[in-house]
């Protein structure tokens, strides 16, 4: 018979005394696997919408400080630095600070922020499907600041009490109904965390209020607060960044801002890691001793084949192969049981509203390559477990493996 | 007469509390194609391990084993293997079938062939040694005896020229004994040299030649059939090795 057949032949008839191993690695691989689907699902939610789109192309720009004779970020060196080669777009971004004012009494400071089409803030909740862009006298707020819970906010009237300038040092608070259009994430920290988002409009008004100059030529006079360049292509950010620094600007690459996960998904990934170790190990250990045990068991069956003249390294193979076999359907069963536990988990994970914008798919499915190197490495790792034993059982000679007399 | 199957000079001995206990020494041994040839002697004495020996299974401390012309002194484990699987056909004292196989793939498990042709020359087999209806049946829901067939009949899937039998009839009633008996001399028959290892009177009378151990030695062979040359046997249309010659019963001593 041929090795393959003999070894499906074998693992079929053994099928009983290997459940138990199928069990164990099955389950690990389905553990592991839930874990990477979720976090990778949420990885690649934030790496999609943020990182490799835009922010690890972009550079940002901030306003110089007074006095430093750097150019001032205005509506022309939006235009200026947009005619540069390989510019993709350039978004700006003013804030102006407000303190919020509820129902419930008085809330949080925060900055009322423009919104960038290429950093979008990751909305949980909103009174409308296509929040962007704001209408005018709309807030979008973080889902917590500065020990308030804003979330339950959701489309009520507040009030932003905003700046007026009256004279050098000095300012008059004027009152302005606003309404909750929607609430991000509070773990997004590109705008700073206290970022309330809202119409261009409204924080130009805000601004300039504050600083007492006319609205109509604020973005003029003074200009806004950051500037993104987004280049079109990842490589062309360090040639740009030194283009844009030539003319003075104090720019930054956005390379390094995001990398953090929210911490629960942070805290699945590295627990999936380890997991990964672990259960690699336990799957290796449950292999060698199940193949040892399995093997002084059939130390006869050993015998049996090298007496009728299989070839020592067909019985180490047989008994390889054989494991792989087990590997391989624990490795489907995993895979199975894994993507349910991920579904389950993400449902789940959904509950929380801050992890909730990362785990949106109904079922976080792995990705092919995760999915073929996790299969691959369960029947290595078995493959190599049962490989010490497997080899000692197949050195035996016949007779000593058979103690036939 | 061609030797199929020879020993020469063959020692072993097992080491035992520290010393060391010669079973065999300088034993000399042949088997010819066409004729059962038996070996007995008293419990103890080294039979199996003599047969062992001649299967490939051991290696001689002393002296080497031939077979169909191939020394196998000094041969390494693989091809030793391959002797084994194409030249030797064993069938153990104690069977040795896997357990967790039907009668029918223990059969096929050494076999050479693939496929379709290889399960039907195993079916064939299984019906030659009677066991056309037990196929599927797992060791342990099979008689010692018909176990013991099912042993033969894997002995036989790579039609070796050479067949090895360690105590065949040691757990058959008188029927079934002849039966075998009549089976292994038919085997002979076809041209193969065929050795048995046997305490039963009724298998060293019926066999061709007798060897018998005591005290490590080798005795004989008795020729207990007179070759008669013209009274060849022709083989059967699907067993084309060369015939051996038919024998006469002679007077058994
Ligand atoms: N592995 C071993 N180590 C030590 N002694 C052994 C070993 N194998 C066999 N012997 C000894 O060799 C001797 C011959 O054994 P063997 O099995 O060849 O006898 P036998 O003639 O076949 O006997 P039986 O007719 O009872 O089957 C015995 O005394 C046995 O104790
Ligand atoms: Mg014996």
């Amino acid at each position: 018979m041929s090795l393959w057949s003999l070894a499906l032949a074998n693992v079929w008839s053994l099928r009983r005394r290997l459940v138990g191993l199928i069990v164990l690695v099955s389950a690990a691989v389905a553990v592991c696997l839930g874990a990477f689907a979720i976090t990778g699902q949420a990885q690649s939610v934030t790496t999609n919408d943020v990182r490799e789109s835009t922010a690890n192309r972009s550079l940002t720009i901030d306003r110089p400080e007074e006095g430093s004779g750097n150019p001032l970020l205005t509506a022309r060196s939006v235009k200026e630095l947009g005619r540069l080669p390989r510019v993709e777009s350039v978004q700006y971004r003013l804030q102006a600070s407000f303190g919020l004012v509820t129902a419930d009494g008085n809330g949080p400071l925060l900055y009322a922020t423009t919104y960038r089409s290429a950093l979008p803030p990751p909305v949980v909740k909103s009174v409308r499907k296509d929040l962007f862009p704001l209408r005018e006298g709309e807030v979008v707020l973080p889902s917590r600041s500065q020990g308030f819970d804003l979330g339950a906010y959701l489309g009520e009237k507040v009030t932003a009490t905003t700046t007026r300038f009256v004279r050098e040092g000095e300012g008059t608070g004027v009152d302005e109904p606003v309404t909750v259009a929607g609430i991000y994430d509070a773990t997004w920290q590109l705008d700073n965390p206290d970022a309330a988002y809202a119409a261009d409009a409204t924080v130009v008004k805000w601004a300039a209020a504050r600083s007492g100059q006319p609205a109509k030529n604020y973005l003029d006079t003074v200009g806004y607060d950051q500037l993104t360049v987004v280049a079109q292509r990842e490589s062309d950010v360090p040639e740009l960044l030194r283009q844009v620094q030539d003319r003075h600007y104090t720019a930054t690459t956005l390379r390094q801002v995001l990398h953090a996960l929210p911490g629960i998904l942070e805290l699945i990934r590295v627990a999936g890691q380890a997991l990964l170790a672990v259960l690699g190990v336990l799957a290796f250990v449950g292999t060698v001793t199940v193949t040892g045990a399995l093997a002084r068991q059939r130390a006869q069956e050993v015998g049996v084949l090298k007496a009728v003249g299989f070839r020592t390294r067909f019985v180490l193979g047989l008994l390889v192969a054989e494991m792989s076999l087990v590997a391989a359907v624990a490795a489907v069963l995993g895979v199975v049981l894994g993507v349910g536990l991920a579904g389950a988990g993400a449902a789940g994970l959904r509950t929380l509203p801050e992890v909730r914008p990362y785990v949106e798919q109904a079922l976080p499915l792995p990705s092919v390559s995760v999915l073929v190197s996790l299969a691959a490495a369960t029947v290595v790792v078995v493959a190599a477990g049962a490989l010490a034993p497997a080899r000692r059982a197949a050195r035996m000679s016949p007779t000593q493996a058979m103690k036939d007399w | 007469m061609s030797a199929l199957l020879e020993a020469r000079g063959v020692s072993k001995a097992y080491p035992f509390r520290g010393r060391s206990v010669d079973i065999l020494s300088g034993v000399d041994f042949s088997a010819r194609a066409g004729q059962l040839t038996a070996i007995v002697g008293h419990s103890g004495t080294g039979k199996s391990t003599l047969l062992h020996i001649l299967g490939l299974l051991t290696t001689p401390d002393l002296g080497g084993v031939v077979v169909d012309g191939t020394d196998t002194a000094g041969l390494g484990d693989g091809r030793l293997a391959d002797l084994r699987r194409e030249k030797l056909g064993f069938v153990f004292q104690s069977y040795n079938l896997l357990p967790q196989h039907s009668a029918l793939r223990n059969t096929l498990i050494p076999s050479v062939r693939r496929g379709k042709e290889a399960q039907d020359r195993a079916r064939l087999l299984l019906e030659r040694v009677g066991l056309g209806e037990r196929v599927d049946h797992r060791p342990a829901q099979l008689s010692g005896g018909e176990q013991q067939r099912v042993a033969l009949a894997r002995a036989l899937v790579n039609d070796p020229p050479v067949i090895l039998a360690d105590e065949p009839t040691g757990n058959l009633d008188g029927e079934s004994e002849r039966r075998l008996l009549a089976l292994l001399l038919e085997l002979a028959r076809e041209g193969r040299a065929v050795v048995v290892v046997t305490h039963n009177p009724a298998v060293s009378e019926a066999a061709d030649r007798v060897y018998r151990i005591a005290d490590g030695r080798m005795q004989g062979p008795d020729e207990q059939r007179a070759e008669g040359p013209d009274e060849r046997r022709a083989a059967g249309p699907d067993e084309q090795r060369a015939a051996g010659p038919r024998l006469r019963k002679e007077d058994s001593r």
